[in-house]
């Protein structure tokens, strides 16, 4: 093979380039794989079982006043009827400013208000 | 000139693809009045001017336009074309329309599913009966009837546009479909499908519903004498019917570039044009009409094997050939090439853009124009001089391997581009291949004339044991090759600047080694560039200056990587293996993304919960990359299609001595630098049961506060335990569990666990948006979370802090 001096040159260039290359992808790619380890109980809980779930029957209480009917017939033992009562009572006094105030609405008696009145909120 | 018609035919390649990757000729209307200009200059050059030069000009621009013309008429939509009923609804349909080749069948969960094409005739929306034009591929499960090619059927199902790449690097299934002539496909429910209702009177579907019926009976004859491993090698050989290939045999041929061999494409035709026009000779049929025979022979064998595109290109091109030769000429190969070329892109113009077409039109063409380079280089004179024996199988090896290195040559950076795979072994492997295929094409002939007649079944007998043995010795061969270490190196797909910067060179080289001297030199600058392209360009995909979060769109699965910018990874989940129906998401949708981006490693997989649908995806990733750590949350699968895959993890896991953990709630993961991993499920003291709600949830948190919550699949129960770690919740991005679908009873729960995230992104992976649980909808109303879907928006990737650069991609 003979080759030109710069023939020659071409290729110990193109040679030296690869090599270059290969070096840094050999380095990037030999590095050793992460040490993974687990760490045991290194986090804090903020609540207990039994705060949570006060707290999500705390969110599923319904307002009275800020419901729509469909919302208020989420109440265990109110129809569509009472919840539309309800919105009647709501509109004609602007406001429930207590739970007792669910007696004025008619169909409503002390029974049934003990029996929802945990189910709800004034809010 | 040698090659007159090599020009006008260039450019007629030139005019379709100009206009393919360029809006060259917006003003498609007034084409034809140019064209027709350029026809009148064409005669009028011809006959008064008598000026070569003028005439081969105006000849050259006319095909160039005409090239042209023909993409555009291609491309231009059909009224009335299948998929405009498609848009907007998702509603069943009925299409009546005629199968216009052989369904393939493929296994689907416990069942089977079938795949054919459609030409479509009318369509029943909406209670209204249309006309309707276009392609559809039809995707139905197998009934007591299997429709054969001119049957018409009605087949009830949802159609559809195919999607296009929804991953990173991902594959374009509608552009895929599209070079198909399909723009459209349509899925059939178990208890629908099809119903044929007759056949079409065409005299061509005659031809080929005869055909048909000879190849289910030669199918049959295959089935009857050969081994699991050589039936479905011999079906894809003989009869084009690659569906019973397993993806391991296939990575095998894959791996060692010998893929080709699968594909009836010019090889395969070449094959039976010499052992029939041998065979026409030795019974001493005249040369003329031998060739003539063997024409009609392959032509035949084209349609046989199933009447694909790249068959018929090969009997397109090998009948030119044989024309040329059989009318006395002295057949020219590369002006057989070119012609065929024009038919097949004047009646197909998008062929061009096809992988195989191109591939096997660059082999052939690699054969003529590079061999000379590479025969000069190994000194291999053009003649084997010696007569005698020894000398001469030196001569034909030496020769044999020079092709080799000059296919490799001509088509690595396109293999490159389309399978993100180099294999330097496929100079030798082809040596054993070819002649393997020659054997094997031979063989199962025989077997198929044998098995035909019932006095002749002990030597069909023969030759399915023969043929058993070839296949087992090839395939554990490549097996062995394929292990070799830089046998094959897979690579990210190279820029299409690259590729053809690479012709250009070979072009240069070709040109340059006219003086035969130089010709080592250039193959070594060749060479040389060709290795420094791929090593330089992976060298600048270095790892991302900044965490990059990847939700990859697998369908109904799931799969999440973590890239840091040290250069480490973390996959969370790794989509479904395809095992029960699907894509294998390890293969089809994480492994071209990691080729892309230069990954081999995978520091640590996290599998959320033993479900096919989250590591199903790992089985080929082990096989393909190096994994470190794997980390379990304790479950352990219930139901059988999970518990056979879930095995065959834990045992290769086991050969390879990838180190395990299980991790519970309040754990740390450690060792990733930059970034805080803590798990938040399953909890400490007793498994819920049930592997959704036992799936691991982790928070990832980097260094500049960003924070992702990965919840696996979890339901409400789980929801509720995790809710004991309060605003630890609060993340910029969720990973919605389970789809968005389902989740559970405990509605409360389900709405305070996505209240508590606070996301401003939540990540559904998930088809559509059907059937999402509505308080988890309502949830993220309330906060103003933005939902992405990647069925809809396709994968989703997260950069940086405070998730400001998050790309919708």
């Amino acid at each position: 093979m003979n080759l030109t001096k710069y023939e020659k040159l071409a290729l110990i260039f193109l040679s030296a380039l690869l090599l270059a290359g290969s070096v840094v992808l050999y380095a990037r790619h030999s590095k050793p794989l992460k040490n993974i380890t687990i760490v045991e109980g290194a986090l804090n809980k903020e609540l207990s079982l039994k705060e949570v779930n006060e707290r999500l029957e705390e969110s599923l209480k319904v307002g009275i006043n800020s419901s729509t009917k469909e919302e208020l017939t989420s109440i265990p033992g109110v129809g569509e009827v009472l919840a539309s009562r309800m919105v009647e009572y709501r509109d004609a006094h602007g406001h429930f400013y207590a739970t007792e105030e669910l007696l004025e609405v008619e169909g409503i008696g002390p029974k049934k208000l003990e029996k929802i009145k945990e189910h709800i909120d004034l809010e | 000139m040698k090659r007159p018609i090599l020009a006008p035919i260039i450019f007629f390649l030139l005019g379709i693809f100009l206009s393919k990757i360029s809006a060259l000729f917006t003003i498609t209307s007034h084409l034809p009045a140019i064209i027709l200009a350029l026809t009148l200059l064409l005669v009028f050059s011809l006959f008064f001017l008598k000026r070569d030069k003028v005439f081969f000009t105006c000849l050259c621009l006319f095909f160039f336009l005409l090239g042209a013309l023909r993409f555009y008429s291609s491309i231009a939509p059909q009224e009335q074309d299948i998929s405009g009923f498609a848009k907007g609804h998702q509603e069943e349909v009925v299409i009546y329309g005629t199968v216009t080749s052989p369904p393939e069948e493929k296994a689907r969960g416990y069942s089977k599913s079938i795949t054919f094409p459609l030409q479509v005739k009318r369509i029943l929306t909406g209670g209204v009966e249309e006309e309707a034009s276009g392609k559809v591929l039809v995707r139905s499960f197998l009934q007591e009837q299997i429709p054969q090619a001119g049957d018409n059927v009605a087949v009830k199902g949802e159609l559809s546009i195919p999607p296009a790449a929804m991953n990173p690097a991902g594959f374009d299934y509608k552009a895929y479909l599209d070079t198909l002539g399909i723009s459209a496909s349509l899925n059939s429910k178990k208890e629908e499908g099809y119903l044929i209702t007759g056949s079409s009177k065409s005299p061509v579907f005659y031809v080929r519903r005869f055909l048909s019926s000879v190849r289910t009976r030669s199918d049959n004859i295959f089935k009857g004498f050969l081994s699991p491993l050589a039936l479905p090698i011999a079906e894809s050989v003989v009869l084009g019917k690659r569906s019973g290939i397993t993806s391991e045999v296939k990575d095998v041929f894959i791996k060692t570039g010998t893929m080709h061999i699968l594909a009836v494409s010019g090889l395969h035709v070449g094959i039976v044009a010499f052992v029939l026009l041998a065979f026409l000779r030795g019974i001493r049929i005249p040369k003329k009409l031998a060739y003539f025979l063997t024409v009609i022979g392959i032509c035949l064998f084209a349609v046989f094997a199933g009447c694909r595109p790249s068959s018929l290109r090969a009997a397109i091109m090998g009948s030119f050939l044989l024309l040329a030769l059989s009318s006395g000429r002295k057949g020219d190969i590369v002006n057989s090439l070119f012609l065929s070329a024009l038919v097949i892109t004047f009646f197909t113009p998008k062929a061009l853009f096809m992988p195989g077409f191109i591939l096997s039109y660059l082999a052939v063409l690699s054969i003529v124009y590079i061999t000379p380079l590479t025969d000069g280089v190994m000194n291999i004179p053009s003649d084997p001089k010696d007569v005698n024996i020894v000398s001469k199988t030196k001569w034909y090896t030496l020769k044999s391997i020079s092709v080799s290195l000059a296919v490799w040559l001509g088509m690595m950076p396109l293999i490159a581009y389309y399978f993100r795979i180099i294999t330097p072994s496929v100079i030798f492997t082809n040596l054993l291949a070819v002649p393997v295929l020659f054997v094997v094409i031979a063989l199962g002939f025989g077997l198929l004339v044998a098995g035909g007649f019932y006095f002749l079944a002990p030597v069909a007998a023969f030759i399915g044991i023969l043929l058993n043995i070839i296949v087992r010795f090839f395939i554990t061969s490549m097996e062995f090759i394929s292990r070799i270490p830089f046998s094959h190196l897979g690579v990210g797909a190279p820029e299409k600047a690259v590729v053809v910067l690479f012709y250009a060179l070979i072009a240069l080289a070709v040109i340059y080694s006219k003086r035969l001297t130089r010709s080592a030199f250039a193959l070594g600058v060749l060479i040389l560039v060709a290795a420094n392209l791929f090593v330089w360009s992976e060298v600048f995909t270095g790892p991302p200056s900044q965490t990059k979060v990847t939700f990859f769109h697998a369908g109904k699965s799931d799969a999440s990587l973590l890239e840091f910018s040290d250069g480490s990874t973390l996959l969370i989940d790794a989509g479904s293996s395809g095992t029960w129906g699907g894509n294998d998401n390890g293969r089809d949708v994480l492994m071209p993304y990691f080729r892309e981006r230069g990954i081999r490693n995978i520091d640590c997989f996290i599998i959320t919960h033993p479900h096919e649908d989250h590591f199903g995806g790992i089985l080929y990733l082990l096989d393909n990359f190096n994994i470190g750590t794997v980390i379990e949350g304790g479950s352990t699968p219930n139901e059988q299609k999970d518990r056979i895959l879930y095995d065959k993890m834990r045992e290769i896991i086991k050969d390879k001595g990838v180190k395990c953990y299980i991790a519970k709630e309040g754990d740390m993961i450690k060792g990733f630098s930059g970034v805080d991993i803590a798990v938040l499920n399953p909890p400490e003291k007793g498994y819920y049961g049930d592997a959704n709600n036992d799936s691991i949830v982790i928070k990832t948190t980097t260094k500049n506060g960003s924070s992702i919550l990965f919840c696996g699949d979890i339901g409400s129960d789980a929801m509720k335990n995790i809710l004991r770690f309060g605003s630890f919740l609060e993340s910029d991005v969720i990973k919605v569990p389970h789809h968005g679908m389902g989740m559970g009873e405990d509605k409360p729960a389900i709405r305070a666990f996505f209240a508590a995230s606070r996301s401003k992104y939540a990540v559904i992976t998930n088809e559509k948006d059907k059937n999402l649980n509505k308080d988890m909808l309502r949830a993220f109303d309330s906060r103003g979370t933005k939902i992405l879907i990647t069925g809809k928006a396709g994968s989703v990737m997260v950069v940086g802090p405070n998730s400001e650069g998050l790309v919708e991609d």
